[in-house]
């Protein structure tokens, strides 16, 4: 779980300091105000700290792990020193904090190669590994990402590596998929219902290394009974043993994933990284979704703040980058602070006026957002159909 | 100067002809027509009022306001009070005007973009427009709230009384 982020000198961060929520953080921000960016970084350092790197000890670690870094953020140039800010006059620093209070913190300045590791910095924790969902749908790109006959250099010079690692995740088999067919995770089950319930089935991976999508739903069968007599208290937990959720194919023919939305394909990306255990609430990393609302019919959005509030109930530490009113609104309508305990937490990036730099603030109050873009945007369309509908009445 | 009040909240009309008080069961008896507050009358037009006030201190019942906003009730209820009203003006041949169908709906925590739902789906309920028809039923139909009421017509136009002052 992390609980801080510091950046100092970073691409167009002069400085910048988060305080995350354990739960739903929310960063906000017109185009060109480093969301992406401010996502990448802390993907980046997640993995560093997740053990998904080489070996800390290993000679050739930081010049690996420079390269994996940069990877993420697509740069032409193979120093770590182009993410530095321009013109910066000290060093640039990143630095994640997590709640047990270990850290990762790197260094480098601007003309460096590679990164320094600062001492103290956290041995890694495999558990921790974070998932980082683009913007573009990931799941018809897999085949192609992930194909022996083409060329690795090119594919990584079209991909970063945030839709490298994701289609790594995506072919991995979910519980569904294997001979016993259920739901493993009972925390899960109506998640993953409700994700196959939009879109009304499910992508499956192909021998080719592409996917189908197949209809069908799930279903909840009694399995066989052990044990006949129970205590009440036990009732709860002998519902879940009792019962298995299945996926049932409606029979209807499988196509291929081009054929389906590409706002099904982003559902089902969420459906493939539940069920396959990359997404593990409690288990895994923090899971980063940079503008979960592109390409998604405004309509599913309801259901997808839905299942981020579900996942982060279950201990899923989730950041979304987003330009979406519908998204932040349905955020604010659907959490339920006092039952549930739901927290989300708002991160408003903003270019300063005096200097240009980037600044943040972070609230708690939905009600504070009045001044973001996306606000102001609804009020001049608000302005503009009150300018047309009362023009020259006075009263 | 023509002033109104409908429970806490007083409005100006200072350039009015008439300002009549639509909403009054003495003067429509035992009629069902549904009707909105208030009719201002101006040389080139007429105003239909209407006033929702939930925002109104100690308010009765706000989560019944909330609920029948969001259950559409609303709309309908402000739909029919306006073809109700344009009916029993056409009666009285007072259809002679443009017609402006102004709803202030004093809700601070209802934001811009779903005022600007509202009021589309206000618009599609009354019909403002039918392809039949060879005119619009209303010049136009909006939903301000107290900030843009004020702004539009300025600070003296309307005021909340419990707040005294104005």
């Amino acid at each position: 779980m992390i609980t801080n982020i510091d950046f100092e000198n970073f691409t167009a961060f002069e400085k910048l300091h988060l305080s995350l929520s354990p739960r739903v953080n929310v960063i906000i921000g017109s185009n060109g105000t480093g969301k992406t960016h401010l996502l990448k970084a802390i993907y980046g350092l997640g993995l560093m700290a997740g053990g998904k790197y080489p070996d800390r000890s290993d000679k050739g670690f930081s010049a690996s792990a420079s390269g994996k870094f940069l990877r993420i953020f697509s740069t032409e140039d193979d120093r770590v020193g182009t993410l530095s800010s321009k013109g910066a006059q000290s060093p640039t620093r990143l630095r994640l904090v997590n709640s047990d209070d270990s850290a990762i913190e790197v260094t480098f300045g601007a003309k460096f190669q590679y990164l320094e590791f600062a001492l103290g910095t956290a041995q890694p924790q495999p558990a921790d590994t974070p998932v980082y969902i683009p913007t573009k749908e990931v799941l018809s790109l897999v085949r192609g990402i992930r194909h022996p006959n083409h060329d690795r250099a090119t594919v990584e010079m079209i991909f970063d590596d945030g839709y490298v690692n994701l289609a790594e995740l995506l072919v991995q088999p979910g519980s569904d998929e294997k001979t016993t067919g259920s739901i493993e995770d009972p925390r899960l089950s109506n998640v993953l219902r409700k994700l196959v319930d939009l879109v009304g089935g499910r992508y499956r991976l192909r021998d080719d290394g592409g996917f189908n999508f197949e209809p069908g739903h799930y279903e909840e069968k009694a399995k066989p009974k052990t044990a006949p007599s129970r205590s009440e208290s036990q009732t709860a937990r002998a519902y879940q043993d009792s019962t298995q959720t299945r996926f049932v194919s409606s029979g209807s023919q499988s196509f291929p994933t081009g054929m389906t939305a590409e706002g099904y394909r982003k559902i089902g990306v969420l459906h493939r990284l539940l069920s396959n255990g990359s997404i593990n609430p409690g288990e895994t990393g923090v899971l980063l979704w940079d503008e979960p609302e592109a390409n998604l019919n405004p309509k599913l959005m309801k259901e997808v703040v839905l299942v981020l509030l579900e996942l982060s109930r279950n201990g899923q530490q989730i950041v979304v980058a987003t330009h979406d009113y519908v998204l932040l609104k349905w955020l604010d309508l659907l959490m339920d602070k006092k039952g549930k305990e739901d927290h989300v937490r708002y991160h408003v990036l903003q270019r300063r006026k005096e200097d240009g730099q980037m600044s943040v603030y972070s609230t708690d109050d939905y009600g504070q957002l009045v001044t973001t873009g996306i606000s102001k945007t609804f009020g001049e369309l608000y302005e503009a159909e009150i300018e047309r509908s009362l023009k020259g009445i006075a009263l | 100067m023509t002033k109104v009040q409908e429970i806490d909240l007083e409005l100006s009309f200072p350039g009015a002809q008439a300002v009549i008080h639509f909403d009054d069961n003495d003067y429509h008896a035992s009629s069902t027509v549904q009707r909105v507050d208030f009719i201002a009358e101006y040389e080139a037009y007429y105003l239909f009022i209407e006033i929702k006030d939930p925002d109104i201190p100690n308010a009765q019942n706000p989560a019944a306001f909330v609920e029948k906003l969001h259950s559409g009730k609303l709309v309908q209820s402000l739909a029919g009070k306006f073809r109700d009203t344009q009916f029993f003006r056409s009666a009285q041949g007072k259809n002679d005007r443009k017609v402006f169908y102004i709803v202030l709906l004093s809700m601070q925590s209802l934001d811009n973009a779903l005022l600007l739902a509202k009021q589309d789906e206000l618009r599609k309920a009354i019909p403002i427009r039918h392809a039949d028809w060879a005119d619009d039923c209303a010049e136009s139909c909006i939903i301000l709230n107290f900030e843009q009421w004020q702004r539009q017509f300025g600070e003296q136009s309307l005021r909340r009384i419990s707040e005294g002052a104005g």
